[in-house]
């Protein structure tokens, strides 16, 4: 898998120098193994075309699994022989692995060569005989694959996550978009994660990929305060996030009705010719700033009837998808006739919403009409009240 | 209606499979859509209603009342009626309305809903309008009306445009719309069109070309504007990454030269550099400096530039450029200039031009004059006073926009002719119009200039400028004084060492709020400062003794009872000089109340203050034609101000004999032309007031060239079109989508060997009403995926009963990040659903990229969308991340989703709908949650969180009564005391904003 991960990029000829060492170390780990193992490990570098390279591929990579299965069993019915043979080919990377693993991502040997890991800066990472490309803390892993890799190797991204089978809790994709056209590919890569259970990740260069994992790492055990509701304690900014939210309202627009009227519950209650006079505040925004602040949010006297027919087992009702897959067909039988008894009591409550809604309705729009106080509007007026 | 229009209703009518309409800005779409409607109704008076979509305001007013007087005309039976139903209108109102035979205006959004569950059917419409077709593609909410309809029933759609400018943005934009709406004709009316022209010039108004010089310092701020507008062009021509052709100073003068440069920078945006980023920016700012140029006074204009310098001063690139300090210093040299106290200048300002702007300015008027010897006066006894300070005094020039004076001479001399006609009997001519001779209409570009030139005209230029130049002075006094509270002082003046000539007006300045203070506390010996005292001088001459002692009350009681005596004294301005003793009385009486008093007077000057704006807003000409007299005694003629923004289409209602168009502007030259070919035998005068090579006359000349262009390329095009003969939609959809479904469903009945009948035999999908906004279930029905909008409390849309959506736009992803919205959502997918999605969409014209490489820095980031993103992937492993790269790809990944889906999860699909039917029953009360922008300001205040938020919104009314609300009753609806001092503390706090 190291060759061809060489055979994309240019560095692969430069690659070619260690390869004969890698498989010569490895050779006699496979010799100790299986003696027929090692002569089929040992064709794949030698052959070029790419179709003998992709049976090559999936025959290594099953040879490379039993292998590894084989390690793994071996580790396991007999602990005191593996130290000695990791500690043996590289001693410094050993120690450290030893001596803090849980500050390290652990990086598989199949991305030697792969400029992602020049971009892992902000944490230390190190080599490790691990199933995925990355582990980035003792319960989330990450798989690497670019575009143009999924597009000559479309089932690489399928045998890897069979791989892991059911191992880690988040399992990452991280996908390096380097191709023009994505749509068909991502579109691959998204079916095919979204149905194994990971969770893709995509980035748009080399340092994004990288930041991705650092940040996986850095941020493993942080809180997620950031991301739910925070606030700024600059008065302009909170000011300014608050104003733009209304649609055509920028910067320029805060600092100019800030100036004018001093302070925003004035700037609240301005009617529509005090925000006309502020420089820079053309008709459409006068309307959308007056709307906001005007207008009623409209859930006054229904959402008080909606709330008093709930119960607790109508709470429940939003969490039915889920008890219906696990309830049996009586179970669901059940919930049924209690939602149409409680749907008949909510439709009465809502009808009797409705009329008073309609009220409002009207009361609002000649207020509105009030507001407006405009020549084309007192016609208006005058044609309702001909109809 | 004229000629032209019978003829286009009767070309767009020869098809019952209707046509696109595209007509020059200011021709009437209204009247030709009334036409329509008028015609159709009486061809077929039993079928069912007509659904109007997408039309304006001002449109739908105009609609309404041709109707209106058609149907006065006409037995009751054969009267259309027209309703505007409202969004918010609940259900079984809504289907009422369309049982009627009525024409209706509606929401595109509701009507999806509507034509979905059944409630209307497509056989109960008649016809469908669309009276902005500009705006119409495949994935708008249009097109999705206009195949839902055509899906079931052949109907014809009549769309219109006034807007060929739009058409032609774009590829092939009018063919992609007549696609999108099955139309196959297409309707050009140019202005140049032979019947059109020939209708409106044969008895053609009488036109009067003003043209007025601007003053030296307007042309040099704009020949300073169009320089760096120029250098920012080549700048974005060096990046080569832009088309070149388009890249001129003339067409940068309009709106859509953003459009156009952002459309080529949209793929390409995550890598261009700050600096081309800023640039852009820039053009937009210098847009709008030139167009408020011959638009604002000079202490407003100035007042903007301000705003500018703060909001915009340390990531602009304009602004430090050379020709920038050409705008700042000209801007203010319209206003005022800084002397010594013997007369010479400052040595900082020892330039050429300020000699040569004297010069004109003493030419100009004679009021200029008249405030240079007030300056003179000023600096006579500024010399006893202020011998020990540094001698800097401000001379105030108040530079009037030389269109006003224009304006007042033309005002003059027709009311001149208005005398001469009465004289001459000539009255039997305007028996179409009003009796009086008749109303002259102002047309200016905003309220904004209507307000001020009923001012100038009332009260004269002079007292209108003055009275902005105090509030500016006093607003920069007030804030010179926040700053010394909050100890900035030293950083604003490091700002202020951009431009030369501020740093010695900062200075001077800088030692205004102190002077003030000591006035008002009496504690210090000093003398006050220069600008202190040549306020107090000039009003002094002005006012009498008791503005000052106003004034003095109002500083000492805070800016609330200032803006009180500000109101008092305007109001005393109006009174003669016998009320000055009263008004002594009211100070006195003033000064002896207490806080709560006070505001019940400021209650009642609020209410005198609504009283005075009535008859503003009525704009009764007898009451301002009485005004005038009172205050100016000259007899001037009754003047009608009109805003063009407003958009209201005035002309019929007030019947002017004279029109002066104060703004130049195309649109409102066509309606001109339409009002006088409707009236021929009325007589109309017409006024053009243009500054003299300003880029205000190349502007509007552009415009029309462009209209031209606009059309010949329509013209072009439409030769060249090929319209598929199935595309009025015949052939559409159901065939290609019941293919595979009935292979599907062949397949289940075979696999299950007469088991149990698949409940559903196409695919679906549970759509939540507010995703109706956007244009994803659009597409999704174009692949053939029924859609069943329903109310969802969790997700967007449901794609199985174990998968379940979160749609996210990339500008939606970062605010919910921001506002903590999205970790909320996410938390109860996952609650609730085996295989929670976010899905990330970008656009499809814009790049496939989250932030360019030079933003992602050398560290981890808290405030990164990377680190953000990781942690939300951190603390919810089971969520599943979609990239789509557009709509079609996401409707591609649905798709392929739902097809691996196994059999049975297809069938506990409707048992997630169990809910959805009393999510149908809560649907009208999610459809009346109108005011959506409301609520999302809501959320973003200080201490409004997602469990306290919807308390507020039950117990107060509009964010306008959360305002006003005490602490106590804040705590209350909060649950906590920080959260409500924290929110009350916002809302009432200063803002500390400008220089």
């Amino acid at each position: 898998m190291d060759g061809q991960w060489e055979e994309p990029q240019h560095a692969g000829r430069r690659r070619r120098q260690p390869e004969p060492g890698k498989n010569l170390i490895k050779i006699p780990s496979y010799q100790e193994v299986f003696g027929s193992g090692a002569s089929s490990s040992a064709a794949p570098p030698s052959y070029n075309p790419p179709p003998t390279t992709a049976a090559s591929s999936s025959s290594s990579s099953s040879s490379f699994s039993q292998a590894f299965s084989f390690l793994k069993s071996t580790e396991f019915y007999s602990p005191p022989p593996p130290p000695p043979q990791t500690t043996t080919p590289r001693p410094p990377q050993a120690s450290s692995a030893a001596q803090a693993p849980k500050n390290a991502i652990l990086v598989s040997h199949r991305q030697k060569g792969n400029p992602l890991l020049k971009h892992i800066r902000n944490a230390r990472w190190t080599y490790a005989d691990i199933v995925p490309d990355y582990v980035l803390g003792q319960s989330s892993c990450a798989l690497y694959i670019s575009l143009r890799y999924h597009l000559l190797h479309p089932d690489y991204l399928y045998y890897r996550i069979r791989e892991l089978q059911k191992n880690f809790k988040l399992r990452v994709i991280l996908c390096h978009i380097d191709v023009e056209d994505v749509v068909k590919p991502l579109h691959e890569v998204t079916r095919t994660s979204l149905l194994h259970d990971c969770t893709l990740l995509c980035g748009w260069s080399l340092e994004e990929c990288g930041r991705y994992l650092e940040t996986i790492k850095v941020y493993e055990n942080k809180s997620a305060d950031s991301i739910r509701e925070h606030m700024d304690n600059d008065y302009l900014s909170r000011l300014t996030h608050a104003l733009t939210s209304i649609r055509h309202v920028n910067k320029t627009d805060v600092v100019t009705l800030g100036s004018s009227f001093g302070s925003l519950s004035q700037v609240m209650n301005a009617s529509m010719e005090e925000l006309a006079r502020c420089p820079g505040i053309g008709e459409r925004k006068v309307k959308r700033l007056h709307d906001t602040f005007h207008e009623p949010f409209k859930r006054v006297s229904s959402r008080p009837n909606i709330v008093v027919p709930d119960t607790p087992d109508r709470e429940k009702a939003s969490g039915q998808p889920s008890s219906t897959n696990d309830g049996a067909q009586d179970a669901v039988e059940k919930p049924d006739a209690s939602v149409n008894k409680k749907s008949s009591n909510v439709r009465s409550a809502l009808t009797e919403a409705f009329a008073k809604y309609s009220e409002k309705i009207r009361n609002q729009n000649r207020d509105s009409t009030n507001v407006a106080g405009e020549g084309t509007s007192k016609s208006t007026m005058g044609d309702e009240k001909d109809q | 209606m004229l000629p032209f229009e019978e003829q286009v209703v009767a070309d767009l009518l020869e098809d019952p499979n209707g046509g696109l309409v595209v007509v020059s800005c200011g021709l009437p779409v209204a009247s030709l859509a009334s036409a329509v409607l008028l015609q159709l109704f009486h061809q077929s008076p039993d079928d069912g209603c007509f659904l109007i979509l997408s039309a304006p305001e001002p449109v739908k007013a105009q609609i309404r009342r041709r109707l209106l007087l058609n149907s006065q005309s006409q037995p009751p039976l054969l009267q259309l009626q027209v309703h505007d139903v409202a969004p918010d209108l609940p259900a079984h109102h809504r289907v009422a309305l369309y049982a009627s035979r009525a024409a209706l205006f509606l929401s595109p959004r509701a009507l999806v809903a509507d034509f979905l569950t059944s409630r209307l059917l497509p056989s109960r419409v008649r016809a469908l309008l669309l009276l902005s077709a500009h705006r119409s593609s495949d994935t708008s909410s249009d097109a999705f009306v206009a195949r839902l309809l055509r899906h079931h029933h052949l109907l014809p759609v009549y769309a219109f445009s006034d807007r060929p400018h739009a058409m032609v943005s774009g590829f092939a934009k009018a063919e992609r719309a007549m696609k999108s709406l099955y139309i196959r004709r297409l309707h050009l009316w140019p202005r140049f069109h032979l019947l059109a022209a020939a209708d409106l010039e044969r008895s053609p108004p009488e036109v009067i070309d003003v043209r007025v010089p601007m003053t030296q310092p307007m042309r040099g701020i704009q020949a300073a504007i169009l320089d760096a507008m120029d250098a920012c062009l080549k700048e974005l021509r060096r990046t080569n990454k832009v088309d070149v052709e388009d890249l001129t100073v003339d067409k940068g003068l309009f709106k859509s030269f953003d459009e156009i440069v952002r459309r080529q920078l949209d793929p390409i945006w995550h890598t261009l550099g700050k600096k081309t980023k800023q640039l852009v920016a820039d053009l937009r700012t210098l847009r709008k400096l030139l167009d408020y140029l011959v638009r604002y006074d000079a202490v407003t204009y100035l007042k903007y530039l301000d705003t500018l310098r703060v909001s915009e001063g340390v990531r602009s690139v304009w602004i430090f450029a050379d020709s920038s300090h050409k705008i700042f210093d000209l801007s203010k040299r319209r206003v005022y200039q800084v002397v010594r106290a013997d007369g010479t200048k400052v040595a900082a300002d020892n330039k050429g031009t300020p000699t040569k702007k004297r010069k004109v300015a003493r030419a100009s008027s004679r009021k200029g004059k008249e405030t240079e010897n007030e300056g003179s006066s000023d600096n006579k006894d500024n010399t006893q006073k202020v011998n020990a300070e540094m001698g800097i005094v401000v001379e105030e020039i108040l530079e009037e926009a030389p269109k006003w004076k224009v304006l007042r001479e033309l005002l003059q001399e027709i009311a001149e002719e208005q005398a001469k006609g009465d004289g001459d009997n000539v009255n039997p001519v305007h028996e179409d119009g009003i009796n009086e001779s008749g109303i002259v209409l102002v047309a200016c570009k905003d309220e904004r200039s209507c307000v001020q030139l009923q001012e100038c005209i009332s009260k004269g230029s002079h007292q209108v400028m003055r009275a902005e130049w105090e509030k500016y002075l006093l607003g920069k006094a007030e804030l010179h004084g926040l700053h010394r509270k909050n100890k900035k002082t030293s950083q604003q003046l490091k700002g202020f060492g951009v431009l030369d000539g501020e740093v010695p007006m900062r200075s001077g300045e800088s030692a205004g709020p102190v002077s003030i203070s000591k006035v008002e506390a009496n504690a210090l010996l000093a003398a006050a400062s220069e600008i202190s005292t040549v306020t107090k001088e000039a009003n002094l001459a002005d006012d009498s003794n008791v503005s000052c002692k106003k004034r003095s009350f109002g500083k000492g009681k805070g800016k609330g009872k200032f803006k009180k005596t500000m109101a008092k004294r305007e109001a005393s301005k109006l009174r003669n000089r016998n009320t000055t003793e009263h008004t002594d009385l009211e100070v006195e009486g003033q000064s002896g109340k207490t806080d709560e008093q006070a505001e019940t007077d400021a209650c009642k000057l609020s209410a005198e203050d609504d009283s005075a704006s009535a008859p503003a807003v009525d704009k009764a000409a007898n009451n301002l034609s009485a005004f005038g007299d009172s205050v100016d005694t000259e007899p001037l003629p009754p003047v009608q101000f009109y805003a063009l923004d407003s958009d209201q289409h005035v002309l019929d209602v007030w019947k002017p004999s004279v029109i002066i168009v104060y703004h130049p502007d195309i649109t409102f030259v066509r309606e001109i032309e339409v009002y006088k070919a409707e009236n021929p035998s009325m007589k109309l005068k017409v006024y053009f007031l243009f500054y003299e090579d300003s880029a205000e006359v190349q502007k509007f000349e552009s415009s029309i060239r462009r209209e031209n262009e606009a059309f010949e390329s329509l013209i072009r095009q439409k030769s060249l079109m090929m319209i598929p003969v199935d595309q009025n939609g015949r052939c559409i959809g159901p065939t290609l989508a019941n293919e595979p479904e009935a292979l599907l469903s062949q397949n289940s009945l075979t696999r299950k060997a007469g088991g149990r009948k698949p409940l559903e035999k196409e695919m679906q999908v549970i759509v939540d009403m507010r995703e109706f906004m956007s244009s994803l279930p659009n597409v999704l029905h174009q692949k053939g995926i029924r859609i069943i909008p329903v109310t969802l409390e969790v997700g967007d849309y449901v794609l199985s009963p174990l998968i379940c959506v979160e749609r996210k736009s990339i500008a939606d992803l970062f605010q919910s990040f921001a506002s903590g919205r999205l970790y909320n959502q996410i938390e109860t997918m996952v609650r609730y659903y085996k295989i929670p999605v976010l899905l990330i969409e970008f656009s499809q014209d814009k790049s496939f990229s989250f932030q360019s490489a030079s933003e992602i820095g050398d560290d981890v980031s808290p405030t990164n969308i990377i680190s953000k993103l990781s942690l939300l992937v951190l603390h919810f492993p089971r969520l599943r991340i979609v990239w789509s790269r557009s709509l079609h790809a996401t409707a591609d990944i649905f798709l392929s989703l739902k097809t691996n889906q196994d059999e049975p999860d297809e069938s506990k699909a409707m048992r997630v709908g169990v809910p959805s039917e009393d999510g149908v029953v809560e649907n009208d009360v999610r459809a009346e949650n109108y005011n959506t922008s409301a609520i999302e300001f809501l959320r973003r205040l200080p201490g409004v969180t997602d469990s306290n938020y919807r308390r507020i919104m039950e117990e107060c009314n509009s964010l306008a009564e959360l305002a006003l609300l005490p602490v106590e009753r804040l705590s209350e609806l909060m649950g906590t005391q920080k959260g409500a001092r924290m929110l009350k503390e916002f809302l009432d706090a200063k803002c500390p904003t400008m220089l």
